[in-house]
């Protein structure tokens, strides 16, 4: 019996290999390397502790401004991003994609606005706040690639990522007492793209990318144990992502 | 200010009568012809249920005492049917798209023995009808690019077995939650198709939606059984599908 | 005086975009290196104001969009800029409100958009090119906010940033018919009170997020 249940896994074996050979032997690969942006990196980073100061959608609602106080717009974090994608292409129409991406903020998150102190009465006062936040994530897409003239190639595709945030804010009022929050977490967010390759010769190409991620973290404790607050958030990888890059491309026949 | 509102519109009006005209000259392709399609896709807590999840997993996670299971936002199939008559540059498409999730969105919270389990279900029903701008690659090979309006069909259901028990207060209090409306919104559409035989082909296409309810009577039952009508909520169907789908195509 | 402005503007619009399709003659081009466009188009829910404020269940503000474009092209590079004019077609209503600090009842907003975006341009033989791009804009907004029964005027700016795709196809030797997707990501800093408790600081701001549609005709001058 032994004997037989080796059979049917080099049989299986066979198969897998068989059938495996087919698309692998009709298929062409490229490695490139992309740059972009990601509008608001983390959404509005709302979090619980938003609420005790009466702010129900995070940094978008934070920011006040009063005559006679010295605030900033807080802007969303707008994100920078690089990475590497891996894809491969089967029967010409087919695509197969991989990527791994490094995005952190480059630009907003910061500034001054006021909030009204828990004393009886309007009692505005000044609050600085900072947020920042960096993603790594790794999207897996298949899909339809279409191949066009010599130089072209466009494809779209759909799957999900692997993607780890890290999430800190800070708000300090004037009068000292700062409240921190830490999280960190990982999800896996639903991935739309859509993707253009310009061939510059046979093996290279520049890319434009267009990446739409839907999907969070679940709802993550604050890490900070020192500044006698705990807050609960979520890290957010919705949003738009825009990137351009090239590609060197190997090919099987 | 009518009186230039009456100036936009028709401006807006002739200019798209411009275009229109503008698509029609002959190309190399330049025949009519209808497809009949089939479509399979992806997409992601439809009608915002991850707001709702987000909001509920919030209150569970910030209440004192309590032991967690966080409801989890789905993936959903998006399954569908669409016929598209193609004439020179310009394509007008018609679809049916349903979404609902496949697996339960189930999360609880118990405070001091008192459990409340908490179910989410949902489904939306697109018909977009869409006009849009075609580009022939080469036979049966386009891209397109389009918008137009969408007719949605959205139901979301939020229960609790436990809404009241002590210590728990998560969402509107209520045992049940349930909203229907059938509204219209917009949509944009990229897509592109590829042949497969000289009449089947295979369509990938992106579609992204936007719309929103007026806000509708609940019609569910409150913590102690009755029915409710409170609170009214809209239901928003903002969001971004992935369609992949097989065409047949029927030259007339 | 306002009703001969209303029919000849429209007419020489017409006029404009028929001559542009119709009569500049056809050459052959190899590289159409710099654009000028007009579009029309569309943007649902400006103002976002069921983001701004989760208590409000809104009928969303639809503008439409009248614009200019300009578009440079250098082999697959492309630089696309423009001005857009946003007038609001139907206004916003907030027709429920759970948030009784904030009772903003309805607004209307209409804006002015600078975009700036570079990309890549895909051609298709001479039928024309399928083009993805990034970039900025930047908004300046005014219009009206009625809140507690009391109609104010707002005006506010913000930077933002998105993504464009886009679609050209060749009409004649020098004309292009386009139609655009545009999404850019912008919201201004508070800028007017609409707070019924506390009544004194800015608190509103203006949510320019969103997806736009474009439609236009294109003419290559070199």
């Amino acid at each position: 019996m032994p004997c037989n249940k080796a059979i049917i896994m080099r049989t299986a074996l066979l198969v897998i290999l068989a059938v495996a050979a087919g698309p692998l032997h009709a298929a062409s690969f490229s490695l490139g390397a992309q740059a972009g942006f990601v509008p608001s990196l983390g959404g509005n980073l709302h979090s619980s502790t938003h609420e005790t100061i009466g702010v129900y959608n995070g940094i978008d609602g934070i920011n006040k401004s009063l005559d006679g106080y010295d605030t900033s717009t807080i802007n969303r974090l707008l994100g920078a991003s690089g990475g590497i994608v891996l894809k491969a292409t089967f029967y010409d129409y087919f695509l197969v994609r991989l990527g791994g991406n490094f995005t952190m903020d480059v630009r907003g998150g910061s500034g001054t606005t006021l909030y009204d102190t828990p004393a009886p009465g309007f009692t505005p006062e000044l609050l600085d706040c900072t947020y920042s936040m960096y993603v790594i994530d790794a999207p897996l897409t298949a899909g339809l690639a279409v191949p066009f003239w010599k130089d072209v190639r466009i494809a779209f595709s759909c799957g999900a990522a692997f993607a780890y945030g890290n999430y800190k804010n800070s708000l300090r009022p004037e009068s000292g007492g700062d409240v921190k929050g830490k999280f960190r977490g990982y999800g896996f967010p639903l991935v739309l793209l859509v993707e253009g390759d310009y061939f510059l010769n046979a093996k290279v190409s520049i890319t434009a990318s267009l990446a739409y991620y839907r999907g969070s973290t679940d709802i993550r404790k604050d890490r900070y144990r020192t500044d006698g607050d705990t807050d609960f958030a979520r890290i957010d990888f919705t949003g738009y992502r825009f990137s351009m890059g090239a590609s060197r491309h190997f090919y099987s026949r | 200010m009518r009186g230039v509102m009456k100036t936009i519109k028709k401006i807006i009006l002739r200019v798209l009568l411009v275009a229109a005209i503008a698509a029609l000259p002959g190309g190399a392709y330049a025949i009519g012809e209808i497809g009949v399609g089939f479509n399979l896709g992806l997409t992601y807590a439809p009608n915002n249920t991850d707001d709702i999840i987000t909001r509920y997993n919030s209150e569970m996670m910030t209440t004192a005492g309590a032991d967690v299971d966080q409801l989890k936002s789905p993936y959903v199939p998006v399954v569908g049917i669409n016929l598209r008559y193609q004439f020179n540059y310009l394509l007008f498409r018609i679809g049916c798209h349903l979404a609902t999730p496949v697996v339960p969105i189930k999360g609880s919270i118990t405070v001091a023995g008192n459990k409340n389990n908490i179910r989410i279900s949902a489904f939306q029903n697109s018909i977009p009808a869409t006009i849009g701008l075609l580009m022939p690659v080469k036979k049966r090979t386009y891209f397109y690019i389009g918008g137009g309006g969408t007719l949605h069909q959205a139901y979301i259901k939020i229960s609790q077995s436990a809404p009241d028990a002590a210590g728990i207060d998560i969402g509107d209090d209520n045992r049940k939650d349930s909203y229907f409306k059938t509204f219209v919104g917009y949509h944009l559409l990229l897509g592109a198709e590829v042949p497969l035989s000289e009449k089947v082909t295979m369509t990938t296409e992106w579609i992204h939606q936007e719309g929103r309810s007026y806000p509708i009577n609940n019609h569910g039952t409150d913590s102690a059984g009755n029915p409710t009508s409170s609170p009214k909520k809209a239901i928003s169907v903002k969001g971004d599908v992935l369609l992949f789908g097989i065409s047949y195509y029927i030259q007339i | 005086m306002r009703n001969n402005r209303s029919r000849v503007v429209p007419r020489l619009l017409t006029a404009c975009c028929a001559i542009v399709v119709f009569l500049v003659p056809s050459s052959a081009r190899a590289q159409q290196y710099l654009g000028v466009g007009f579009h029309v188009g569309a943007h649902h829910d400006v103002g976002n104001m069921s983001s701004y404020n989760s208590g409000f269940e809104i009928e969303p503000q639809t503008s439409c969009i009248l614009g200019v474009s300009f578009k440079a092209n250098l082999d697959f590079l492309f630089l696309r800029t423009g001005v857009d004019i946003a007038f609001p077609l139907t206004g916003g209503d907030v027709l429920e409100n759970s948030d009784p600090t904030d009772p903003v009842e309805k607004y209307s907003i209409s804006y002015t958009g600078l975009p700036l975006f570079l990309g890549i341009n895909f051609p298709v033989f001479d039928i024309g090119e399928f083009y993805l791009g990034g970039g900025i804009a930047y908004f300046l907004a005014t219009g009206t906010v009625t809140h507690g029964g009391t109609e104010d005027d707002i005006s506010a700016s913000a930077l933002g940033f998105g993504f464009i795709a886009g679609m050209q196809l060749r009409l004649t030797a020098a004309t292009r018919l386009y139609m655009e997707w545009e999404y850019i990501d912008a919201r201004s800093g508070a800028t007017m009170n609409t707070s019924a408790a506390p009544a004194t600081w800015d608190n509103l701001y203006i949510d320019f997020t969103g997806h736009r549609i474009l439609l236009g005709i294109m003419y290559y001058a070199m």
